[in-house]
């Protein structure tokens, strides 16, 4: 593989402190939402998202991840009603005592309505290994790659 | 330049009583994502290293017992020529679909 001039814009010492202190302020806003508006949102801001997640670093460049974005009703239904069954034995019956009492704080339960409301679905996939034309090829730091993938974000 | 060195804690440890961490890989690896996306918003450059195994980095660092390396990241100026490998990204439909 050839290299390549890096393409980069130093920043002053100033606007580097400034810009790290925003983006903390940023994400620190950032929480974990359950209660969902039905509002929808513009598919071209989902796949900049996306895209920007397809950006991470991987184990030898392998990018060993799929983005399913789902819009469809009846698809996002099936998937709740997929995750109910899942979530449903898990807390009656799989879910050590220890693991529910960890959860105790946050009210969840089973139902999962959420997966209805939202507009948009992101299912993340890894890839275990490569697959072209029936073969296997190896992939590297799987796991790292796409938790990492994940955690890429596109805020200003 | 700086090495920032993230460990995984594999389950919480507290006066020598251990406690149940969860998705403990996912957490981490999100937690990498934001600090690489943050390193790039401050003007600056990574390497996301993983140098195999990783075992002697908690030895230096003098880890509990319950942390595992995870990655390790030198960060800073890039050097006047740097260069970088010319990649071929995968395109939107290689990554992605809408259904």
């Amino acid at each position: 593989m050839s290299d390549k001039k890096l393409q980069y814009t130093p920043l002053s010492e100033a606007d580097m402190a400034r810009a790290s202190e925003d983006f903390l302020t940023v994400m620190r806003l950032r929480r974990t939402v359950r209660d969902f508006s039905s509002r929808d949102i513009p598919i071209e801001v989902v796949k900049n998202i996306v895209s920007t997640a397809a950006s991470a670093p991987s184990g030898a460049n392998k990018e060993p991840w799929h983005f399913t974005i789902v819009k469809d009703a009846g698809v996002k239904r099936k998937i709740r009603m997929g995750a109910e069954i899942e979530e449903k034995a898990f807390y009656k019956q799989k879910a050590p005592d220890s693991w529910l009492s960890d959860l105790n704080k946050f009210g969840t339960d089973w139902h999962k309505e959420f997966l209805e409301e939202a507009p948009f679905l992101i299912i993340v996939f890894k890839q275990v290994y490569d697959l072209n034309n029936g073969k296997k090829f190896k992939n590297y730091y799987v796991n790292e790659s796409v938790g990492i993938a994940c955690g890429l974000d596109n805020s200003i | 330049m700086d090495l920032i060195i993230v460990f995984k804690q594999v389950y919480d440890l507290n006066n020598g009583k251990k406690f149940k961490n969860y998705y403990v890989n996912e957490s981490v690896g999100i937690a990498c994502g934001l600090l690489i996306t943050a390193i790039h918003r401050a003007g600056l450059v990574s390497l996301t290293h993983t140098p195999s195994p990783m075992g002697f980095l908690e030895k230096i660092c003098e880890r509990p017992q319950n942390e595992r390396a995870f990655l390790l990241l030198p960060i800073g100026y890039p050097a006047k020529d740097a260069v970088v490998p010319d990649l071929k990204k995968k395109q939107y439909s290689e990554y992605a679909n809408i259904i």
